[in-house]
């Protein structure tokens, strides 16, 4: 079914993290993405992956959501494990033939799969405990400064919210446009690659049609309902840092303190 | 031809949060020449029950045989062919630059010569009660009915022996519901294909229809000639349905005048119903 | 108050509309020559076919189009006058055809808030407003859901609580019930008979479906344009045949009366509801016509 993707990550709780001010959530995360590439050795890695646990435990995500996310990367993580493992130089642990595999290229490829999980993990664990009106609220609050250089704040996160509001519609509207073809004897499975590119113009026109249609009625309905751009516009949702968020960032604040010193001290 | 449903159930979004069962050991025969009407809710499970009959949707558990076929099965080219499909609003499927065009899709995806899918278009848009002359016009300039015309003749031009139609008047206006219905009779009069209507409109299908099923809660709760649904208003009224006007008109004349029939459910039987009363006869 | 509901709240006058193409061919009159006053107060519902110009109406009441000839004057305030658009179109609020094309917010609550943002409300009157609109229209504990996930019945609900935060004082419904299901109109209907009783709010119901047309004051009929009939409910469905003529349905009932007239029975005329025709019916056979 399609709908199941259209429902997002978002999975509904009252944790703190869930709690916690989006604004708040995404500056750490970019702190820990920080933090991911300045850690190089395995006693601090083993602490942020602690770390990762006990926020994980915090947000009473079941572990296996959380995880979910690095199926679709693993592909690209074996793979430049194997890149990794191959072409770096230094100390020949194992060698056959031209193939040659070094201790550092070893060391370099465990450490990248590291950070590329725990990357996941970590931008996941945003996601799945922050709605999408969310994270655009805190996305155009945190990039207000750019207002001043003429980047169109408001706009932006408009397009975003009506995008996020399109999606589960437009996918629903997909999926019945393929019931209604296939019923036609369309076929979208059989032919070669040209053919089945083509086998979906009978999707994507209706599809297109209707978006258009749509994004035509919703312009209408947006000017009966008075709106005018951001000018003289208020939000009913104000973000607001609360103690939750005071105790999360001094958690993590601390957490990178210590790896730091650890690392660099 | 006959259409045979057994212990059909299925369930949306199976091992997800959102697991809901839309059908629930539903058993159904329907058999070939047929005008039947699935009234129901929305969110009943009457949509999802047509969306087998085709194998458009597969069954969680139980069976769907349409002329012997199981629509489990792979290959289900022939299968779409023998039973057509028009979904709730078609007219958002059109795609091709002209009504031609669009109305040859289905047949050019069966191989068949350009000489025959002429004939068969030039058949169909009789049918459906359009002219010739807008073949050649593109469907997005049509207004309203005549799209939903346009998309009707669509699956029509296969020659389904059993047609499926999901709410073919929603949205359309008195005038374009009539025009949907009538040619709807005609075409079953004349060619004694099974259709089968799903509908809120009791009035409507109560006109046409010559059995009706009544869907709740994924069940079948109902089952039997117009007559027999619309006289047990109160079965019907359980289930948040109800009897066309009419019927209740009656029921409620029957209480002060034993002698008159309450079985009524169009405004032409009524009306006969009452002038046999006037004069004094005796029953039909 | 009793003054107050005599008031007109919206004036059409002369009011000609023409929908402008490159090709002389394709200019179509949408509306010609309209005149109509609307009272404050009231309930009004406006039948007609597809295409029959009620849509144009809709949108020249909320300035979404202006007039290609006459005016139309929204309390007090002329359309054509852009320093009143906003004013207008706060004091007319209009629900659409469509309930998904209408909803911006992704959840409830940030729908219902869209408008009154749009004015520049603080937030914590729009955080008031919010609760109250959601709870007039029934949906106070669905704030939080995600609009996709309701029925068409509970979206067109959410798009009039969108409405309500904005205090209007007329309500427009261009078929807003037309691709509802029977449950979903019931819901709707009650709503807006409720916000006409209890708030005060004007009603413009603008519907194919007849069965709409018994809980209003007013009914008015367009055709190709034109106002052909305008009265009470009972004086519009008195003239069955020509109610039918203008592609429009009666109720079963009223046509059972109409089609028994025709055998030379008197019979009143304009007879909607299954009481109304009992009350007839009864009397008429126990005599034996």
């Amino acid at each position: 079914m399609i709908r199941d993707i259209s429902l997002g990550q978002y999975i509904p709780g009252n944790s703190p993290l869930h709690r916690a001010d989006p604004r708040v959530k995404i500056l750490l995360t970019i702190l820990c993405m920080v933090l991911i590439f300045l850690v190089n050795n395995y006693f601090n890695f083993l602490i942020l992956y602690l770390f990762t646990g006990l926020i994980i435990t915090a947000s009473e995500i079941p572990v296996k959501y959380t995880l979910k996310g690095l199926k679709p990367i693993a592909i690209i993580v074996i793979f430049t494990i194997v890149i990794n493992l191959f072409t770096v130089k230094g100390t020949p642990i194992f060698k056959y033939g031209p193939v040659e595999i070094s201790i550092e290229g070893i060391d370099i490829s465990v450490k990248l799969a590291l950070r590329l999980s725990l990357m996941v993990i970590i931008t996941s664990l945003l996601t799945l405990t922050t709605t999408p009106i969310l994270l655009t609220d805190a996305l155009e609050s945190l990039m207000k400064p750019l207002k001043f250089i003429g980047v169109p704040v408001h706009e932006i996160a408009m397009m975003m919210t009506i995008s996020l509001r399109f999606i589960p519609t437009l996918l629903d509207e997909t999926e019945k446009i393929m019931k209604a073809q296939a019923s036609r004897g369309a076929d979208f499975d059989s032919g070669n690659l040209l053919e089945k590119a083509k086998s979906f113009i009978p999707i994507l026109v209706p599809l297109f049609v209707s978006a258009f249609r749509r994004a035509d009625e919703m312009a209408v309905a947006m000017e009966a309902r008075c709106y005018r751009g951001s000018e003289g516009r208020t939000r009913m949702k104000q973000l607001k840092i609360t103690p939750v968020d005071y105790k999360i960032i001094a958690v993590t604040l601390a957490v990178a303190s210590a790896l730091i010193y650890l690392q660099y001290g | 031809m006959a259409i045979v449903v057994e212990n059909l159930s299925y369930i949306y979004l199976k091992g997800s949060p959102f697991e809901r069962k839309a059908l629930d050991n539903v058993n159904l025969v329907i058999n070939q020449g047929e005008f039947v009407g699935i009234i129901g809710h929305t969110g009943s499970g009457k949509s999802t029950l047509i969306q087998h009959f085709n194998g458009i949707l597969k069954p969680t558990s139980g069976k769907v045989i349409v002329d012997g076929i199981d629509t489990s099965n792979k290959g289900l080219k022939e299968l779409r062919k023998k039973v057509g499909i028009v979904f709730q609003y078609p007219e958002q499927q059109l795609f091709e630059e002209t009504v031609y065009k669009d109305i040859a899709f289905g047949l050019k995806q069966l191989n068949q010569s350009e000489d025959e899918i002429d004939k068969k278009i030039r058949k169909v848009i009789k049918i459906v009660g359009l002219d010739e002359d807008i073949l050649e016009k593109s469907p997005f300039e049509l207004s309203g009915g005549q799209k939903r015309r346009v998309a009707i003749a669509g699956i029509l031009v296969m020659e389904p022996s059993i047609l499926v139609l999901d709410e073919p008047a929603a949205g359309l206006d008195p005038k374009g519901r009539n025009e949907i219905f009538g040619f709807l009779q005609k075409l079953y009069n004349q060619t004694k294909i099974t259709i089968i209507i799903v509908s809120h409109n009791m009035e409507e299908v109560a006109k046409i229809v010559n059995r009706v099923i009544v869907i709740n809660k994924g069940k079948i709760a109902m089952d039997g000639s117009p007559r027999e649904v619309f006289s047990n208003v109160s079965a019907l009224e359980n289930i948040g349905l109800s009897a066309p006007q009419i019927t209740y008109l009656m029921k409620k004349l029957k209480k002060k005048i034993p002698d008159l029939r309450d079985d009524i459910f169009t405004v032409e039987e009524a009306k006969r119903e009452i002038l046999r009363y006037l004069k004094g006869g005796a029953h039909d | 108050m009793k003054q107050d509901m005599k008031r007109n709240i919206i004036e059409i006058i002369n009011v000609s509309h023409t929908y402008k193409s490159a090709d002389i061919e394709n200019t179509i009159e949408a509306l010609s020559n309209v005149n109509v006053a609307i009272k404050e107060g009231s309930f009004v519902v406006i039948l007609g076919r597809n295409g029959s110009g009620k849509s144009t109406l809709a949108k020249l009441i909320n300035a979404l189009i202006l007039p290609t000839e006459g005016k139309v004057i929204v309390n007090g305030m002329d359309t054509r006058d852009s320093k009143y658009t906003w004013e207008i179109r706060r004091t007319v609020g209009m629900v659409f055809q469509n309930p998904d094309n209408q909803i911006i917010g992704t959840t409830v609550e940030e729908d219902v808030a869209f408008g009154p943002e749009n004015l520049g409300i603080p937030p914590a009157e729009i955080v008031k407003r919010v609760r109250n609109s959601l709870e007039m229209v029934g949906l106070s504990e669905f704030g939080n859901s995600a609009p996709h996930l309701l029925s068409g019945g509970q979206k067109q609900r959410v798009a009039i609580a969108g409405i309500l935060a904005m205090k209007p004082k007329c309500i427009v419904l261009d078929e807003a019930t037309s691709m509802l299901d029977p449950i979903g109109r019931r819901e709707v209907m009650n709503i807006l008979q409720k916000l006409n009783k209890e708030e005060g709010i004007t009603i413009i119901h603008i519907t194919h479906n007849m069965d709409e047309a018994f809980v209003a004051d007013r009914v008015i009929v367009i055709n190709d344009g034109m106002i052909v009939a305008d009265g009470t409910p009972k004086e519009i469905f008195s003239d069955v045949d020509k109610i039918k003529d203008l592609g429009l349905d009666v109720p079963q009932v009223t046509e059972l009366l109409n089609e028994l007239g025709k055998y030379g029975y008197t019979l009143p005329k304009g007879i909607l509801t299954v009481d109304e025709a009992f009350d007839v019916l009864w009397p008429f056979l126990m005599n034996r016509g």
